[in-house]
């Protein structure tokens, strides 16, 4: 009986950790299908100025990696995909923003040994609704995760960052489609 | 007071000779030490606004910790770029661009840009290397190498081929190729000078001037004996404070 629990138990637990383990979670597609009901939504890209390279560097703490970022939209949702470093790899984060407050934010990849946790709804769910206040940040403050602090502050960065690109690729769009 | 002297001397009059003669003979020994644990001490003090922890002290430092350079996984180049992926990391001419990258599978410079592609992603860099923008196509499987026929990007996948349009970054999967002109990249073998950027660009901070002051200071610089050379100057340095406040109370009037 004792050596059935003991086995019962090493079973649970090596599903568990089966389950939590770093990798990919998401495809692209399966995101997009996600946020927009159909894989392939118009995409444009916003290229990284002077303003948005400022404004990156107070957000994210250090200018973004690359010269333009890809995004997808679809009336007045945009959905961004964005590699934030937690500890030392890249964290892929999916964010996606309607009239200018999150509509959802997911863990697409994983590639650290520690902080997968914050792929899970307890955690991505705190993100829903979050909009910019004036000073730039998200407008509540996120839960940490012990033994994730890193993973988790890169995910706030993410989203927070994924909002001020969605309000600067709005105002671009909008003074493409108004000139004066 | 020679040594005759002494041998006649009471007890307390030859324990100060030689608390006396030890102090002089301690203190020439630690003096070398003294300054090198001042100086670094100084220096390290100030560590954060000297930059230190920012500072690589270079190759040589490697080798006197037994570092060796790490391997370079893969190495292509394009419009006299050398791209090279080492310890998951793409370099470029050996400055970092991307991190989490998987080997390469081929470069190629397509007017106005290059791109340059893993097993399952795409860097599109500028001409001087700046990466523009990082993509992971959904490519149903493995990309095995990277083509151009001078105007289009071509890539082998494990099952037929595939143009990618690099402004678009559309994929759009084939059976086979359009013709038979593609150019295929070849791998490129890194120099000597560039095996070294490389490695010491991968390493980075490994050893940074504020470690190596740091073991310095403590004689971790050196093996054991370092420690225990640290150990004995300090306690010759105690020893000289305590002989030097005896000698200093009970010296003569």
């Amino acid at each position: 009986m004792l050596r059935r629990a003991a086995f019962a138990l090493l079973l649970a637990s090596a599903v568990a950790i089966a389950a939590g383990e770093a990798g990919r979670y998401q495809t692209r597609a399966e995101f997009l299908l996600e946020s927009f009901g159909h894989e392939n939504p118009p995409s444009d890209v916003v290229w990284i100025d002077e303003e948005l390279r400022a404004t990156a560097a107070k957000v994210l703490g250090h200018a973004p990696e690359m010269l333009r970022i890809r995004y997808w939209h679809d009336g007045a949702r945009t959905a961004w995909i964005l590699d934030e470093i937690g500890k030392e790899q890249p964290i892929t984060f999916g964010v996606v923003v309607e009239n200018a407050a999150i509509r959802h934010l997911r863990v697409m990849q994983f590639r650290e040994s520690r902080g997968w946790e914050i792929r899970y709804p307890f955690f991505t769910d705190q993100f829903s609704q979050l909009r910019l206040t004036d000073s730039g940040t998200l407008s509540h403050g996120i839960d940490a995760i012990s033994g994730a602090t890193l993973s988790v502050k890169a995910a706030t960065r993410s989203a927070n960052f994924a909002l001020v690109l969605d309000d600067y690729a709005r105002r671009t769009r909008r003074n493409a489609d108004n000139p004066r | 007071m020679t040594t005759q002297d002494v041998q006649g001397a009471t007890p307390t009059t030859r324990a100060r000779h030689w608390a006396r003669r030890t102090h002089r003979v301690l203190g020439v020994s630690a003096a070398l030490f003294l300054v090198l644990i001042s100086a670094s001490g100084l220096v390290l003090n100030h560590a954060d606004a000297l930059g230190l922890p920012r500072s690589a002290a270079g190759r040589w430092a490697l080798t006197l910790y037994g570092i060796e350079l790490p391997p370079i996984d893969s190495a292509f180049a394009a419009n006299e770029v050398l791209f090279a992926t080492v310890a998951d990391t793409l370099y470029a001419d050996g400055a970092e661009i991307a991190k989490g990258v998987g080997r390469l599978v081929g470069a190629m410079a397509i007017d106005p840009v290059i791109v340059v592609a893993t097993a399952d992603e795409f860097f599109i860099t500028s001409s001087a290397a700046e990466l523009i923008e990082r993509y992971a196509p959904d490519a149903g499987g493995l990309m095995r190498a990277l083509g151009t026929d001078g105007q289009r990007v071509f890539v082998e996948l494990q099952h037929g081929y595939a143009e990618l349009d690099p402004g678009q970054m559309s994929f759009v999967s084939m059976d086979a190729l359009p013709g038979d002109n593609v150019q295929w990249s070849r791998p490129a073998t890194p120099g000597i000078e560039q095996v070294e950027q490389l490695g010491a660009a991968a390493l980075g901070l490994a050893i940074n001037w504020e470690r190596l002051l740091l073991d310095l200071h403590s004689g971790r610089i050196l093996p054991a004996a370092g420690r225990y050379l640290a150990d004995i100057t300090a306690l010759a340095l105690l020893y000289m404070c305590f002989s030097g406040i005896v000698l200093w109370t009970r010296r003569r009037p």
